[in-house]
């Protein structure tokens, strides 16, 4: 189900009536789950099978992690439940690959295979596969007696446990593409919830430049970016702005869907974590990633980087750190060459950055500041080619930016791109100048009311044809 | 005032937000229902092509010949007076013509079908979003939802008028015969893959069959290619395909084996050999 989508706002509203009518009071949380089920399932509900599977993994495992005496059976339990998500993950999503190195490498019937490459590919997959390794690691952490500010409290009673786990994994705002969220923040969050401490003004902030971000900016630069598959007849020029328009519209469609995710769970009074902090203002790559899809990047630093050794065991270490966390992010996005390559692209960005400054070190100046934040952002924009074309594509496409220098440019793809490309500048320099200038911020946030409603109004009349979210396919 | 109420303080920011919304949209809606301005400006090939289709079913007073197809024949410029709406979409195939025709319920007295990409499934996409319940019914009755007044279109259509575009600059377009060999001999290394699927041909199979049953006059056509393009073998087995699956509906070929027709990239003619086979198609097909 699109969160664009009339049965969406239908099922919200739903949800929301019996979530807080007192008689359902104590109710709340199976509404949610099974709120979240009829999200799921709305399309193909065999899906849900492998949802409650995933699930009750998860909730099994945990349970003996956190009430087991035995340090053995901690772990046996923290295994075999990591393993179970890590093989449901490589059954559905890699099963591609997978079936063909088998069929390359052993003598398996035929229709096995093909029955194993067939299998549908659950959307939200690499989402809630990722929650659950993260509650079974951090409840694995803290009966392993770890330091951390965060506790988290499972109850003797399994059912109990059972639905609140169910609930983590399957709540709907964020079930298919994150924000991923943490066990330790989420599971302490679980409780009765009171319709009078909504933040209506929050909410409504969050899925008005949600909505606005998704539907009016990202669906309407979707009907110019396709054009850049067809870039020998476009000239250099016309290829950059579809460039730049890709970064613009790849923001837009996975912060809209984060904003809106934050703003509905807000409604039922869960805070999920922030996921974008106008990530194209950075001025390193280490930067950019602590900037974009946040909750991805601290998933992987949290569980794989530091686990790994960090920048703790030496330079070389860390270079190679670095590549295997950017490699299987990238892989994390699905099972195609693309992606690795994107991952390592974004890797060796990263190990560049830092061999780099080792050697120079650039004075602070705010023009030397303008020069960092347009390369980083030139090269993530050169970066997300690879999700819209394979290497042949790519050779190509470079190969007409360099020989179509004197093709007409195409007006109309440039003035639509100028329209629908501004309001996320604007939105950038308001950050911007806000941060900045305390006066503007000043004299600007009274006047915001007007913004929103114009944003509103343009999300009824100005809208592009509706298109699924790009993130939804990882 | 409970807390939960606080929403409906006339000073809060989501109320104001709200209030004025609702004011610009009342507004809104008024000014097109009263001004009903007349919009040709479009902002992309999809929104071109939705518009046309919404056209077509919101026209109370539908032409009785309707021509189906893809952006070759999107450049066919007929008059009034031709009694014919070309329900061509760029990027788009004749099924997806015939699709909206059958959902509309009208039933046309002739249907030219543009053969050339016949193996392009029906775009589903924008069937639901065009007869999408409530909002099919929604758009009937409130034109300021229909696509074309949209307010980038009005703005658009509002400087493009200012300008002064003209047509005739378009009709003067000079080939760049660099560019077009290139295209063509990239079509010919690769050429498009003419099969069609199993579900695309069975719609193909229905829609036929429903139209001939309702009596309207069913007529495939080809827009014309490079002489380069017209005689490959994928081409020939498609109009084989074509033949054997409709024999009993009139075929037209224009095969441009001379190069009567001029194109820029090797399907799409020029605007100049577009309006020439436009009366080409007016003498020898419509009739």
């Amino acid at each position: 189900m699109l969160f664009n989508s009339y049965p969406f706002l239908f099922l919200v509203l739903m949800t929301f009536i019996l979530y807080y009518m007192p008689q359902f009071k104590k109710g709340q949380l199976y509404i949610l789950i099974l709120s979240s089920f009829v999200f799921y399932g709305f399309h193909l509900p065999v899906l849900l099978l492998l949802l409650i599977i995933s699930g009750s993994i998860n909730a099994v495992s945990s349970y003996v992690i956190y009430h087991s005496k035995k340090l053995k059976t901690r772990k046996w339990a923290a295994t075999i439940g990591v393993v179970f998500n890590l093989l449901i993950l490589i059954s559905f999503k890699y099963n591609g690959m997978l079936g063909d190195l088998v069929t390359a490498n052993l003598a398996l019937e035929k229709e096995w295979v093909d029955w194993f490459v067939l299998l549908p590919l659950p959307i939200g997959i690499s989402f809630y596969t990722f929650q659950g390794i993260s509650l079974l690691v951090d409840v694995y952490r803290q009966r392993r007696g770890d330091k951390e500010p965060w506790h988290i409290e499972i109850p003797q009673n399994f059912w109990q446990h059972y639905r609140e786990t169910l609930f983590f994994i399957a709540f709907f705002p964020q079930l298919i593409a994150g924000p991923i969220v943490k066990a330790h923040d989420f599971m302490p969050q679980i409780g009765m919830k009171y319709l009078k401490d909504i933040d209506w003004e929050y909410s409504f902030r969050l899925l008005v430049l949600g909505y606005f971000l998704k539907m009016v900016v990202a669906d309407n630069l979707q009907n110019q970016t396709f054009w850049i598959g067809f870039y020998d007849i476009q000239s250099t020029l016309t290829l950059l702005v579809l460039m730049f328009d890709y970064s613009v519209q790849i923001f837009s469609d996975f912060a809209g869907y984060s904003l809106i995710a934050i703003a509905i769970a807000s409604l039922f009074g869960y805070r999920l974590p922030q996921n974008f902090d106008f990530p194209y203002f950075s001025r390193s790559f280490g930067e950019f990633w602590k900037r974009w899809h946040m909750t991805l990047g601290l998933w992987l630093k949290e569980y794989l980087y530091i686990p790994l050794g960090g920048n703790r065991k030496g330079e070389i270490r860390n270079y190679f750190n670095l590549m295997v966390v950017m490699v299987l992010g990238g892989l994390w996005h699905g099972a195609s060459v693309n992606y690795i390559a994107w991952g390592a692209y974004h890797g060796a960005l990263l190990v560049g950055e830092r061999m780099l400054g080792h050697v120079v070190v650039l004075p602070e100046h705010r023009w030397i500041t303008v020069a960092k934040t347009l390369l980083v952002f030139s090269l993530v924009t050169l970066g997300w080619l690879f999700f819209q074309m394979d290497m042949e594509g790519f050779y190509a496409l470079m190969h007409a930016m360099i020989h179509n220098v004197s093709l007409n440019h195409n007006m109309g793809i440039l003035s639509m791109s100028f329209f629908y490309t501004l309001p996320v500048i604007l939105y950038y320099a308001n950050a911007l100048l806000s941060k900045e200038w305390t006066a503007y911020a000043k004299w600007v946030e009274p006047k915001l009311w007007v913004v929103y409603a114009f944003m509103l109004f343009a999300i009824i009349f100005q809208s592009g044809n509706a298109g699924a979210f790009i993130y939804f396919q990882f | 005032m409970p807390v939960h109420l606080s929403i409906f303080n006339f000073r809060t920011f989501l109320f104001k937000s709200v209030l004025l919304v609702l004011v610009l949209v009342v507004l809104y809606i008024l000014l097109i229902a009263v001004m009903k301005p007349s919009i040709t400006f479009t902002q992309n090939q999809y929104q071109a092509n939705f518009i046309f289709a919404q056209d077509f079913v919101y026209e109370e007073r539908k032409l009785p010949r309707v021509i189906v197809g893809s952006s070759m024949a999107t450049r066919m410029k007929f008059t009034k007076d031709d009694g014919v709406y070309n329900l061509a979409f760029g990027g788009g195939g004749p099924l997806s013509g015939l699709e909206i025709i059958r959902h509309s319920g009208y039933v046309p007295e002739e249907i030219y079908i543009e053969s050339n990409v016949f193996a392009m499934p029906a775009d589903s996409k924008m069937l639901k979003n065009l007869f999408a319940p409530l909002l099919f019914q929604l758009r009937g009755k409130v034109i300021a939802f229909q696509e074309k007044y949209q307010l980038l279109n009005l703005v658009g259509e509002m400087l493009f008028r200012l300008a002064g575009r003209s047509q005739t600059e378009r009709m003067h377009q000079k080939v760049d015969q660099v560019l077009l060999d290139k295209l063509v001999s990239n079509a010919l290394v690769h050429p498009k893959k003419f099969d069609v699927d199993v579900s695309t041909l069975e719609l193909w199979e229905k829609d036929i069959d429903y139209f001939q049953d309702k009596g309207t006059k069913l007529v495939f056509f080809e827009m014309p290619n490079d002489s380069r393009l017209v005689q490959t073998k994928e081409r020939r087995a498609l109009r084989s395909l074509i033949n054997k699956k409709f024999k009993i509906i009139s075929y037209v070929e224009e095969n441009n084996t001379d190069d009567k027709y001029e194109t820029g990239d090797g399907v799409h003619l020029t605007m100049k050999s577009a309006s020439e086979f436009t009366n080409f198609f007016r003498e020898h097909i419509l009739q």
